[in-house]
């Protein structure tokens, strides 16, 4: 009787042993099924377009015979009159931003006042830098702002394709067919340009922004010329083969206004691109992850690689600058992938593709070195520091290239230099190869001293990344970052599960657990062999 | 002296293995994340752990519950009587066959070290790893009005909880063995039964019990002014009676007739007064009116040195064989 009775109670014991666990499973599974997929993406922030579609070619105005490119701008701005203004006030034109520094006072932000640690500054070298400027005729620090007709609307609103401002004419394009290292460039049609106007597609903004620093990808390795025609593997929103978007369906437009601001330029947390203008700031089905958005920025899980196909710059040497051969040619090396590794002009480089992120706190904002502010040459020199860390309850880990080098500067003034480098004239390094006379110029356009000594200095940049989301599948897994030799292995001043450890805590635990049972064994001995005496 | 007894309740053996499971699994599950190592994947590991500390939580509650409401928590208060000779045991007198220091009855399950180590565990051990767990899962730094910085000290006493209670566990499972034979313990807590001393003058009052209850000596009690107070079925069945309130507040004469009911009166005289009677044999009038004979004895029933009650048995002798 009482062995069927108990039988019956330890069976009912353990039925009661699994109830709560099966409870608990199915209260998890439950919950994966509560979000749908529309719900991850929740606000949909598309700007509808509020003009109405006008054939450009019916207009007479613009058939008219345009002898210069400014022609174009006054026959655009005789209908659109309030759109120079607008133009004027933008960092496209202005190359500059008004920041609110940390003592309060509004500081213009911008080219003219920061350095990088690619071909540096602008100053002395505008007509080459300005071949990116949506202007026409920025040949030096003289140019005037305020000339309406100088501004190049059809860079942004060509959609032909045929339009090209020359590399080294100061935002001009051609009058006659010329040749740069190898292309050709020809003078615009400007009417069948002008008659084929219309929003900015990636074409117009990528005509500039793939090619920051000089060369495809070269600056921010996450926008380069695959965007013309890349597929959603490599960026998920811009993929043609999946959503398609365009630039400006995040950077989002008004008034020419265009948000969105890189941290290169930029200190302040404001007019920023996120990825919640579209989805939901907690979007997935994992509660789990969705409390890791409180404290990881949504880039650094779903940015897994970056410079997916073509190379991104990675270090740059300027002091090795200048080699020529024997035969008066200058040195030029390339690596297994075909990038340079090696410029005379430039010094040495190393690209990188499909590259791994660094990650940093950041909380939005950014210090920037400006030139003349004092380098301590003792130590890397970070030009544009991220602001944040773990005790900032705004701060969330994001995925950043780190682009470093050695750049020069002035040991006796511990000022950065700016070294004239484009131009025909005897002081400028690309012709003359000569640092000191680069420097002397350079700096002279800016108004800054220069004492005559220069050297080289090792720098770093923070490009944090935005482009190039991966499709989700391809996110980061737990262990990327939960492993003592983690993605995050470097960040510090926090504890994380899996990566961090106690390892005396950890020894001491293993030892009083395998003391006692040894303990535990000896006492088990001793017990069986007295026993065995007894009997 | 010895006795099979039902000493662990069956919500105590549920809640106890159940709480075996939990911590076994979050140890694993726990372990897998802090040390690297691959089992159920990381993800998997995460979500079972805290699945299983939600578990565990209901589990806790249900178990607070209990201890209050049926007062075993009593079992838990600590005592630092026989804790020496209770070491004492398990370092020398364990091996030499000495018997155990102390006894385990129904209402001291544990000895002193138990007590000891099980209230330790209860209120210190269990809790802390549940608040820095939840905390682990919920708390959002620095967001969050405690100030911690960070989770470093709750990541590091979870962990170093988490080798307490695995230390022990081994050293729980190991003295389980010491009983009386090595699985006695752990039989015990499957099934609920152990053979445990138990109080030999309670034990004796609940066979009196049933002795009466369920005897065939017909049992009765008679007050002060001769009104029936208590008879037994054996009495109700020697009666011919179905019916116990038909005798229960009625007098005794109701039971006797003739110079049978002379000799009852005399007897219970007798007994109040102080004096004692001799068993006899007496007719009885049944309540179908027949009559039946049976032995008799009375006793004297004393509160505060008084006599009150005559209480007494009757067996039947009508049946019996007079040869």
């Amino acid at each position: 009787m009482r062995t069927k009775k108990s039988f019956f109670k330890i069976l009912m014991t353990f039925i009661a042993i699994l109830i709560p666990w099966i409870i608990a499973f199915f209260l998890f599974s439950d919950s994966e099924s509560k979000y749908t997929k529309v719900e991850r993406l929740q606000k949909i922030n598309y700007k509808v377009d509020t003009i109405l579609k006008v054939d450009h070619s019916k207009f007479e105005i613009l058939k008219q015979e345009f002898k210069r490119p400014q022609d174009v701008t006054n026959a655009c701005l005789s209908c659109h009159n309030q759109a120079d203004h607008e133009i004027m006030m933008t960092s496209h034109w202005k190359w500059s931003r008004p920041t609110i520094t940390e003592n309060g006072d509004t500081l213009e932000l911008g080219k003219k006042n920061l350095l990088n640690n690619f071909c540096i500054g602008t100053g002395s070298n505008e007509p080459r830098c300005t071949s990116c400027h949506i202007g026409y005729g920025w040949k030096d620090k003289n140019f005037d702002f305020t000339i309406s007709e100088n501004i190049d609307c059809i860079v942004c609103h060509d959609q032909t394709g045929t339009y090209k401002k020359f590399p080294t004419k100061s935002g001009m394009p051609v009058t006659k067919p010329t040749k740069f290292m190898g292309k050709t460039f020809l003078p615009p049609n400007y009417n069948k340009i002008a008659q084929n106007v219309g929003k900015s597609t990636r074409a117009n903004c990528g005509a500039c922004h793939y090619s920051g620093g000089g060369g495809n990808n070269v600056k921010h390795g996450d926008i380069a010329q695959e965007h013309k025609n890349v597929t959603s593997e490599v960026d998920v929103h811009m993929g043609v083969d999946g959503k398609d978007m365009e630039c400006t369906a995040c950077h989002v437009t008004e008034h020419h206004k265009i948000t969105g601001q890189l941290y290169s330029v930029s200190s302040e947390n404001k007019e920023r691109v996120t990825c919640t203008q579209c989805h939901a700031d907690a979007p997935h089905e994992d509660e789990h992850l969705n409390l890791h958005t409180n404290k990881i920025a949504c880039q650094t899980c779903h940015i897994p690689t970056y410079a997916k196909v073509s190379s991104t710059k990675m270090y740059w040497d300027w002091s090795t600058a200048g080699k020529h051969k024997p035969n008066g040619k200058g040195v030029v090396k390339k690596d297994s992938l075909g990038n340079l590794s090696y410029h005379y002009k430039k010094g040495s480089f190393v690209y990188g593709r499909n590259l791994s992120p660094e990650y940093v706190w950041s909380n939005g904002t950014a210090s920037h070195h400006l030139v003349g502010d004092k380098v301590d040459s003792t130590k890397v020199l970070c030009l544009n520091k991220l602001g944040g860390d773990y005790n900032d309850a705004n701060s969330k880990i994001i995925p950043v290239k780190v682009h470093r080098g050695k750049q020069i500067f002035d040991p006796i003034n511990q000022t950065l230099i700016v070294p004239h480098l484009f131009g025909k004239d005897k002081t400028s390094y690309w012709k003359n190869f000569d640092w000191d006379k680069a420097s002397k110029t350079g700096m002279d356009s800016i108004g800054l001293p220069y004492s005559g000594k220069y050297s080289f200095l090792e720098t770093e940049m923070y490009w944090p990344l935005n482009h190039m989301v991966s499709k989700s599948d391809k996110a980061l897994s737990c262990k990327e970052c939960h492993a003592p030799e983690g993605r995050l292995k470097n960040l510090e001043g926090f504890y994380m599960v899996g990566r961090d450890s106690n390892s005396l805590l950890d020894w001491a635990g293993i030892l009083m657990i395998l003391g006692t049972l040894a303990g535990v064994i000896i006492h088990a001995s001793i017990r069986v062999i007295s026993n065995k005496k007894k009997k | 002296m010895k006795k099979s007894t039902y000493i662990y309740k069956s919500f105590e053996r549920f809640w106890h293995w159940s709480q075996a499971l939990a911590i076994f699994f979050l140890a694993l599950t726990g372990f897998e994340l802090h040390f690297s190592f691959e089992l159920f994947g990381f993800k998997n590991a995460v979500e079972y752990h805290n699945a299983a500390g939600w578990a565990f939580l209901v589990l806790i509650i249900f178990a607070i519950f209990w201890h209050f409401v049926t007062g075993e928590w009593k079992q838990y208060i600590p005592t630092t009587k026989l804790v020496g000779e209770q070491i004492n045991y398990y370092i020398f007198g364990i091996f030499k066959g000495a018997p155990h220091p102390t006894h385990k009855t129904i209402y001291n399950k544990f000895n002193p070290l138990q007590r000891l180590i099980y209230l330790g565990l209860k209120i210190l051990v269990i809790p802390v790893q549940v608040v820095t767990g939840f905390a682990f899962l919920y708390y959002l730094y620095p967001e969050s009005i405690w100030h911690t910085d960070g989770l470093e000290a709750i990541a590091l006493i979870h962990t170093f909880g988490a080798f307490a209670l695995i230390t022990f566990v081994v050293a729980h499972v190991y003295l389980t063995t010491t009983g009386h034979t090595p699985t006695e313990s752990i039989k015990a807590m499957i099934t609920g039964w152990e053979i445990i001393d138990i109080d030999e003058d309670e034990y004796r009052k609940e066979q009196m019990i049933e002795a009466v209850d369920k005897g065939i000596a017909g049992y009765y009690r008679i007050d002060a002014d001769g009104t029936l107070e208590d008879v037994n079925n054996a009495w109700l069945k020697m009666y011919k009676c179905n019916n116990r309130n038909k005798v229960i507040g009625q007098h005794y004469t109701t039971t006797r007739s003739g110079s049978d009911l002379e000799i009852l009166t005399a007897n219970i005289k007798k007994v109040m007064n102080g004096d004692s009677v001799n068993g006899a044999i007496v007719n009885r009038k049944c309540y179908d009116n027949t009559t039946s004979k049976h032995i008799l004895t009375m006793s004297p029933v004393f509160i505060d040195g008084k006599v009150v009650k005559v209480e007494g048995f009757i067996i039947d002798i009508d049946n019996v064989d007079n040869k």
